[in-house]
């Protein structure tokens, strides 16, 4: 879920109050955090099922099941040579145990899905770093070299 | 010009009994001498595991690897690592390990004394002793791995013991 | 004591119990699955070719029953198509007899009298492009190598915003002509991550007051002194991506770099922004097989790219030597 702020307002969202907002009628279709949203916040109107738009706070709200995470698509899981997502990059678009002898260092992750947390590990195991659904990971320097395998 | 696929499949199967052979051997070996320098167990298992992909890597049949290159790759990787590893006391090891590895009938204190003694050579001469007395290779494989002549590892290899015993303030009695 | 009763103490101080000769433990057995599933370039490069001959085959057949049917009819020659490659096509260098003090030199002098900001920023532009390996452990061939775009802006607190857009393609054989269509559309947002406070990944969280001492240190994690510059340049990469350095500290970089062993002119080129560099080349110890090469602006002496390029079969990526496998290009102050 993102808030995209449009203009300056910092929206604090009340805690949920469950007042029916303008609602539109398709209300069952909307999305479990578009409905939570408009129900927490009162002045929103649904778009979409998965976007809101809130015109008095300049607010819109953006559900998205999975987001790329720099260059590492959405969908997919990705382990780069460098930090910062740079450098070679190998990807893959299912879950499980990944080798990534293909590059000499893995320097960061990206996880570029919508559920799981994504590791970067040596070869017993030992975690040098996680990225959880939608975020990316640095591996400390020293580390680099040590990484074998990405796992979700 | 074809590589017929079977030809291929054959020699691919070939490799991997090596490799598979030369692991099971070895890998012990040289996942005890990284232990033997301090790291923890799974640290040691993760420099080892690199070694071993490494040699993988540049595994042929026509030109095998031996024990003293995986333990030169090993020295190398050793070296590589402390150098990069943030700054940390190296040979740090808490009192409780030094206690599990010590055999019976020796004070752990003595134990961590010798510890931080071998902690204190320089590592070409810590490495020879490791190598040769709690290793038990011999120095021509010593020298292979350390890629410096048999000579001049006997020599290491004394000088080593005399600044140890400097260290523990240990009389030399040639009893 | 004789050496015998010191070998025993050595042998006690031994910090681990494990026989030399202990059978593997199911842990290990799976590491040497695990190593032993990945393809290594000494099979590898016999199955690729057999794989490239068996696909060559079909091609030839129907290019045979091409060639009969056209016969009659007028004869009008095909455009040639781009060629693939594994990566785009390494700058062209032009000789420089200046060595790498002389360099540094100069880059100073520009350092001087360049703009710069005046406190390090915590903002970054790249325009970038690097290999992409598939699931099956294949580099991706390309016939247009599609830059990104990244903007990244972040606060001390790490808080920030990473934009990520598809950049301008162009053809990874080199030669000048029509670029082939892409997926992307130059412009089009690929990735818009918002970070709350404490969520952006900050690899050095503050390199504000990193005088030349500070940077020495930093630049020291990365590689030990006396070592191979290629280490450095990892170092400067890795600040490059996320920070816009003053000036001073860019110089600092530079004379941080020349202190290391193997650094090397490789002459002056136009990166692949159209920007006049100067290129210092070197190796490093963990990436084997590589060499980077840092570019510094003839306009301002300051660092404003790296090249990552496979120059010796140890290299783990299975692509031919000379394919550059990355590259990273920094915005200029000038």
């Amino acid at each position: 879920m993102r808030m995209m702020r449009r203009g300056a307002a910092i929206v604090a969202v009340m805690a949920a109050l469950l007042v029916s907002s303008t609602a539109p009628a398709q209300a069952t279709q909307l999305s479990p955090e578009v409905l939570y949203a408009l129900r927490a916040e009162p002045g929103g109107v649904a778009l979409t099922p998965t976007t809101a738009v809130w015109p008095a706070l300049g607010m819109t709200l953006e559900v998205q099941s999975a987001r790329a995470v720099g260059s590492c698509a959405t969908g997919t899981i990705c382990a780069y040579s460098g930090a910062a997502l740079t450098g070679t990059r190998l990807t893959w678009t299912t879950c499980g145990t990944k080798s990534t002898v293909a590059i000499s260092t893995v320097g960061s992750i990206a996880n570029a899905r919508s559920s799981g947390t994504l590791s970067a590990r040596g070869s017993s195991g030992t975690v040098y770093a996680s990225a959880g659904t939608g975020a990316s990971a640095n591996v400390a320097v020293a580390n680099r070299p040590l990484v074998t395998n990405v796992s979700c | 010009m074809f590589v017929s696929p079977d030809a291929d499949a054959h020699t691919a199967e070939a490799r991997r009994e090596a490799f598979s052979a030369l692991f099971e051997r070895c890998y012990p070996r040289v996942l005890r001498f990284v232990r033997g320098t301090g790291k923890d167990a799974m640290e040691a298992e993760d420099i080892t595991s690199e070694v071993f992909a490494v040699a993988w890597n540049k595994f042929d049949l026509r030109d095998p690897i031996d024990l003293n290159w995986l333990m030169g790759t090993a020295i190398n990787k050793l070296r590589d690592h402390d150098r990069r590893a943030r700054r940390r006391r190296s040979e740090t090891i808490p009192l409780s390990a030094a206690v599990e590895g010590a055999p019976t009938g020796l004070d752990p204190l003595d134990v961590l004394a010798v510890r931080e003694a071998l902690a204190g050579l320089t590592a070409k001469d810590r490495q020879v002793l490791q190598l040769m007395v709690q290793e038990g290779y011999s120095a021509h494989d010593v020298g292979q791995m350390l890629r410096r002549s048999e000579g001049s590892v006997w020599t290491r290899a004394s000088r080593a013991r005399a600044q140890l015993r400097k260290s523990l303030r240990i009389e030399d009695n040639d009893e | 004591m004789n050496d015998d009763e010191l070998d025993r103490l050595i042998r006690a101080a031994h910090p681990t119990r494990t026989e030399p000769d202990a059978p593997l433990t199911a842990q290990q057995r799976v590491t040497l699955e695990r190593i032993m599933a990945t393809p290594s370039n000494a099979v590898t490069s016999s199955r690729r070719t057999t794989r490239r001959l068996l696909i060559a085959l079909p091609a030839v057949a129907v290019v045979a029953a091409v060639v009969t049917f056209v016969a009659v009819s007028v004869l009008i020659p095909p455009r040639p198509s781009p060629a693939a490659a594994y990566g785009p096509p390494p700058l062209t260098w032009a000789p420089s007899s200046k060595s790498v003090a002389e360099v540094v030199a100069v880059a100073h002098q520009r350092l001087a009298s360049a703009p710069g900001p005046t406190i390090a920023l915590r903002e970054s532009t790249s325009s970038s492009w690097s290999l992409a390996i598939s699931e099956a452990g294949e580099p991706e061939q390309q016939i247009a190598i599609e830059p990104i775009e990244t903007e990244l802006t972040w606060n001390a607190d790490l808080s920030g915003r990473r934009l990520t857009t598809a950049g301008k393609p162009f053809r990874a054989d080199g030669v000048t002509g029509e670029i082939p269509t892409t997926d992307q559309t130059p412009g089009q947002v690929l990735a818009d991550e918002e970070f709350g406070a404490g969520q952006y990944p900050a690899i050095t969280p503050d390199a504000i007051e990193l005088d030349s001492r500070g940077l020495t240190a930093l630049v020291q994690v990365y590689a030990p002194a006396s070592g191979l510059a290629g280490d450095a340049m990892v170092a400067v990469e890795d600040l490059s991506v996320e920070w816009t350095l003053t000036n001073r500290q860019e110089g600092y970089l530079l004379d941080i770099l020349a202190s290391y062993e193997g650094l090397r002119v490789e002459g002056t080129a136009t990166d692949r922004l159209g920007r006049p560099v100067v290129g210092l080349s070197a190796e490093s110890t963990i990436s084997p097989g590589e060499t980077f090469t840092l570019l510094i602006s003839a306009a301002t002496g300051r660092i404003v790219g790296i090249q990552v390029m496979v120059t010796g079969t140890t290299a783990p990526t299975p692509v031919p030597v000379g394919t550059v496998t990355s590259y990273a290009l920094w915005k200029d102050t000038e």
